[in-house]
């Protein structure tokens, strides 16, 4: 059973960018779980002064479009502020990959929720207040 | 021959029928009967117990070899199911933690290998395997299962380069998974 993926999504998924670890990252956030066989780890270095993310990883459990959807979304949130950030949504990644099957739509927002996650982290260790989210236990 | 098939029916059993009308096949399944299909049906079961034993030792061979191969090969591989005689002669089943099915698939079709996978992501139901899991699997064993399935066409170039391309797409994306981090750090191996 073969999906239809569209070019961008292969890309991503053959040469996903931002594969890794921060060490000593300044936020760090998990989505997912073994259950349903997505897990995507976020890193983010944010300059202290201009709160702009000048570095982010990730790491991903998933399938081609997990792995494409975090990849993507990395590349959309890095030079970014911490509010153009927050602000990612899970449409916009689909539509930067030209698109997602219907039935991997939740990959999207897997990692929406990831870059959220880690956003919350950063603010939570840097006396800032936490932005309420959606959970998506699948 | 393609455009017949049979059925073994429990004395007893009556199932419903998909084809109403005529009354051959005791009533089973109505219209005139594939004649020439049957016949070669008959003929390929005979072909069939001719070569049963050899395909079933040149297969178990080669199954065996790409099972001790991955094995070999690939750290924390777990080969899913029975294995020597209690084991389809032409099945290799296994999982590999830290990275998921669909995946595999499609780095494999890449490299011009056909697999399948029990995962969840790779099914339209987006469930996994229920037979993994009836076999006692945890979820995220599931959905990191790969199962080739080998016959008459295989040969054992085709093993030794599953063999040579396997490993590599399993290390490479586990080093990308965060199942995989944790799962090392569970052994204590990180």
């Amino acid at each position: 059973m073969a999906l239809d993926y569209s070019q961008k999504v292969m890309d991503h998924f053959i040469n996903p960018r931002n594969v890794g670890e921060i060490e000593n990252a300044d936020g760090v956030g998990e989505a997912g779980n073994p259950k349903c066989g997505d897990i995507m780890k976020i890193y983010l270095k944010v300059n202290p002064e201009t709160k702009v993310i000048d570095d982010v990883k990730f790491k991903t459990f998933g399938c081609a479009s997990a792995i494409a959807s975090s990849s993507m979304a990395t590349e959309m949130i890095k030079g970014r502020t911490i509010e153009e950030a927050w602000n990612l949504t899970n449409n916009a990644v689909a539509e930067a990959l030209d698109g997602l099957p219907p039935i991997k739509m939740n990959c999207s927002v897997l990692a929406e929720e990831a870059i959220h996650t880690a956003l919350n982290d950063y603010r939570s260790k840097h006396g800032m207040n936490v932005i309420p989210m959606e959970h998506h236990e699948d | 021959p393609k455009g017949v098939g049979a059925l073994y029916l429990k004395k007893g059993m009556r199932p419903e029928n998909f084809i109403h009308g005529g009354a051959q096949e005791k009533g089973r399944r109505a219209s005139t009967e594939n004649l020439a299909g049957i016949v070669g049906f008959g003929e390929a079961i005979e072909i069939l117990k001719g070569r049963l034993n050899d395909d079933k030792a040149i297969n178990s061979s080669r199954r065996d070899r790409l099972i001790a191969g991955i094995l070999e090969r690939i750290p924390h591989a777990k080969l899913n199911g029975a294995t020597g005689d209690n084991r389809l002669p032409n099945n290799i089943n296994f999982s590999f933690i830290g990275v998921e099915g669909e995946t595999l698939l499609l780095d494999l079709d890449s490299k011009g290998i056909s697999a399948s996978t029990g995962s969840a992501c790779s099914s339209e139901s987006l469930d996994p395997s229920h037979v993994l899991l009836a076999l006692g699997l945890k979820h995220e064993m599931a959905h990191g299962s790969l199962r080739f399935t080998i016959g008459r066409l295989t040969t054992d170039e085709h093993i030794d380069y599953v063999l040579d391309v396997l490993p590599e797409i399993v290390a490479k994306r586990r080093a990308m998974s965060p199942l995989w981090e944790d799962y090392l750090k569970s052994i204590g191996e990180k």
